[in-house]
C-alpha cells in the first residue's frame, strides 16, 4: 500500500525520533492525564474551542505539507551538494519557526495577562503553538537525518552544524514549556491524543550503501518505479464537472472514540 | 481563437456545475478557498466540512500534495483527529446547551484545483441545531467567541429558509448565510424556519435578498467556469 521513493535499502537507524506524527500535536499533552473529557475546560468557551480547533487543523495540514516537500526535495536531489543545499535552508527555515514561535508565546502571554485576550483564547491560540512546534520538531529531526552520509566539507559550505541540530529540537520540544501541552489536550484532545502513538508519516534514513532514502507514504518514485500516483498536471481531469465529489474520497468508521487506533 | 465548441462545453459545465450545487450552494461556495460549512437537516443534526488550502508555488509542493492525496491512511488518520477534536468541542457545547451531541467521522476528500491543494473533513454532529416548534435554532459553538480566518457558512435544510440572523451574513440566499472570514460571532444566532411559516422574530436580514438569491450560480459556479476554461486552455 505504501510506495517507497527512494529505493529504502535496510534502513540503517535515524528514523527521526520526534516524527510523531507531522500533523499531530504536542507528543507529552498525555503526561497531564487529562480526561479528556471537558472537565476541564471551564475556562474555554465552545466558540473559542472551536476557533482553536480549526486554527489547529489547519497547522496540521500545512505542517503534512511541510514535512512532504521537504522529503521529496531530498528525494530528488540530484547530488550531494543539492541536498546538503536542501538541508542548509531547511535548518534556517527551522530556527526562524522557533524564533517566530518564541516570539508569539511571549506575547500571548502578555496579552492574556494584560486582559487584551481571555484564557480561552490563549489557550486556542497555544494550541496552535503546540501543533507547529511539533511541525518545527519534525522537520528538524527530518533535517539531522539527512545529513548522514554528507561530507564535511558540504556541512560546512552549507553551515550544517549537526549538533546544533539537535539543540533546534529541544528548543523545539522545550518551547512554552508545559502549558503548551496542556493547551493542546484542552483545546484538540483529538489530535494531543494521536500524538501518542502515531509513527512517522516521512522517514528518512541511510541504507548500506550510504545514500540517504526517504520514505514518503503514497509518493511513486519517478526515477525507478512508475506507477498510479504520477505527480504530474494531469490529475486535474478529475475535477471536471463534478464539483460536488471528485478527488480521493475515504469514507469514515463509525468509530467515534477520540483519537481512535492509530 | 476560442471554438464555438469551447464555448459550449464551458457554458455546459456551468450550468451542470451551477445545477449540482444548488442543493447546497454554500456547501460549494468555493472550491479553492478555505471555508467551514454547516449543513443542517430537519432534526437538527449537521454535517460539519472544514476544508483548507495549500498552495502549490512549486513542483515539489504538486509532488508532496499528490503524495498525500496517495495516501489513504494520512487521510484517515486527519479525519480521525477532526472527529476527536470536533467531539472535544461537542462535550463544551454540551455543557453550556445542555443538549447531548455526538460527533461521528463521514469523509475527508484531497483534491487538486490547478495550483490549490484542497482538503476537506466532513463530521456529523447530532443536535447541533435546537429545535423549537417550527424552527432551528443554532448558537454554540459559535455564539461564544468562534472567529477564525475562513468564512462560515450554514445551509438550511429543504423546505427551510433563514428567518432570522445575527449577526447580519454577509451574503444570503434563501436557504444559505455566509459570514466572511475573521467575523466575531459573538452573540450568534441564526434561526431557521420551516417555509410556509411566518417568521419568527425581526427579519433584519430581508434587506441582504436578492444580492445572491440564485443559489450556484454565485462564486461556486464563477470558479467552476473558470476551472473548466483553464482546463480546456491547458488541452490545447
Amino acid at each position: 500500500m505504501r510506495r517507497t521513493a527512494t529505493a529504502l535499502v535496510a534502513l540503517a537507524v535515524v528514523v527521526s525520533m520526534v516524527a510523531a506524527a507531522p500533523m499531530a500535536v504536542a507528543g507529552q499533552a498525555h503526561a497531564l492525564e487529562n480526561d479528556d473529557e471537558s472537565d476541564d475546560n471551564s475556562d474555554v468557551e465552545p466558540g473559542e474551542q472551536f476557533a482553536g480547533v480549526v486554527a489547529v487543523h489547519e497547522s496540521e495540514f500545512e505542517g503534512e505539507m511541510d514535512e512532504r516537500t521537504f522529503g521529496i526535495k531530498i528525494a530528488q536531489s540530484a547530488s550531494a551538494e543539492a541536498q546538503g543545499e536542501v538541508v542548509g535552508e531547511q535548518i534556517k527555515d527551522v530556527e526562524q519557526r522557533l524564533d517566530e514561535l518564541e516570539d508569539r508565546v511571549d506575547e500571548l502571554e502578555e496579552k492574556r495577562d494584560s486582559g487584551e485576550i481571555t484564557e480561552g483564547q490563549y489557550q486556542a491560540e497555544m494550541a496552535v503553538v503546540a501543533s507547529e512546534r511539533q511541525t518545527a520538531a519534525n522537520l528538524a529531526a527530518q533535517s539531522e537525518a539527512s545529513t548522514e552520509g554528507l561530507d564535511e566539507q558540504i556541512l560546512e559550505d552549507n553551515e550544517i552544524d549537526v549538533d546544533a541540530i539537535k539543540t533546534l529540537q529541544e528548543r523545539a520540544s522545550e518551547l512554552g514549556g508545559a502549558e503548551v501541552a496542556a493547551a493542546a489536550q484542552l483545546i484538540a484532545g483529538g489530535s494531543a491524543a494521536a500524538a501518542d502513538d502515531a509513527g512517522p508519516s516521512i522517514e528518512i534514513g541511510v541504507g548500506a550503501d550510504g545514500d540517504v532514502g526517504v520514505d514518503i507514504p503514497g509518493m511513486s518514485d519517478e526515477s525507478d518505479e512508475e506507477d498510479g500516483t504520477d505527480a504530474e498536471a494531469d490529475s486535474e481531469t478529475e475535477v471536471e464537472a463534478d464539483s460536488d465529489d471528485d478527488g480521493t474520497t475515504v469514507e469514515g468508521e463509525s468509530e467515534t472514540e477520540a483519537g481512535a487506533d492509530y | 481563437m476560442i471554438s464555438n465548441r469551447t464555448i459550449a462545453t464551458v457554458l455546459a459545465g456551468l450550468v451542470v456545475c451551477s445545477l449540482a450545487m444548488t442543493p447546497v450552494a454554500g456547501a460549494q461556495q468555493s472550491d479553492t478557498e478555505p471555508s467551514l460549512v454547516v449543513e443542517v437537516d430537519e432534526s437538527g443534526d449537521a454535517m460539519v466540512t472544514l476544508t483548507m488550502t495549500y498552495d502549490l508555488d512549486s513542483d515539489e509542493e504538486a509532488d508532496a500534495f499528490e503524495s498525500l492525496k496517495s495516501d489513504e491512511e494520512a487521510q484517515t488518520d486527519a479525519l480521525d483527529r477532526y472527529e476527536g477534536n470536533m467531539q472535544s468541542v461537542a462535550d463544551t457545547a454540551s455543557d453550556r446547551t445542555d443538549r447531548s451531541m455526538a460527533v461521528t467521522a463521514e469523509s475527508v476528500a484531497v483534491e487538486r484545483h490547478d495550483d490549490v491543494g484542497v482538503l476537506s473533513m466532513t463530521v456529523e454532529w447530532t443536535n447541533f441545531a435546537e429545535m423549537d416548534g417550527d424552527d432551528l435554532v443554532l448558537t454554540e459553538p459559535f455564539a461564544s467567541g468562534y472567529e477564525t480566518d475562513r468564512p462560515l457558512t450554514v445551509v438550511a435544510p429543504d423546505g427551510y429558509h433563514v428567518s432570522e440572523a445575527t449577526p447580519t451574513p454577509d451574503s444570503e440566499s434563501d436557504d444559505t448565510a455566509t459570514w466572511a472570514a475573521g467575523t466575531d460571532l459573538d452573540g450568534f444566532e441564526l434561526v431557521l424556519t420551516a417555509d410556509g411559516e411566518a417568521a419568527t422574530g425581526a427579519d433584519e436580514t430581508d434587506d441582504a435578498d436578492g444580492d445572491d438569491s440564485l443559489p450556484g450560480f454565485g462564486i461556486g459556479a464563477a470558479i467552476a467556469a473558470l476551472i473548466g476554461a483553464a482546463m480546456l486552455a491547458r488541452r490545447r
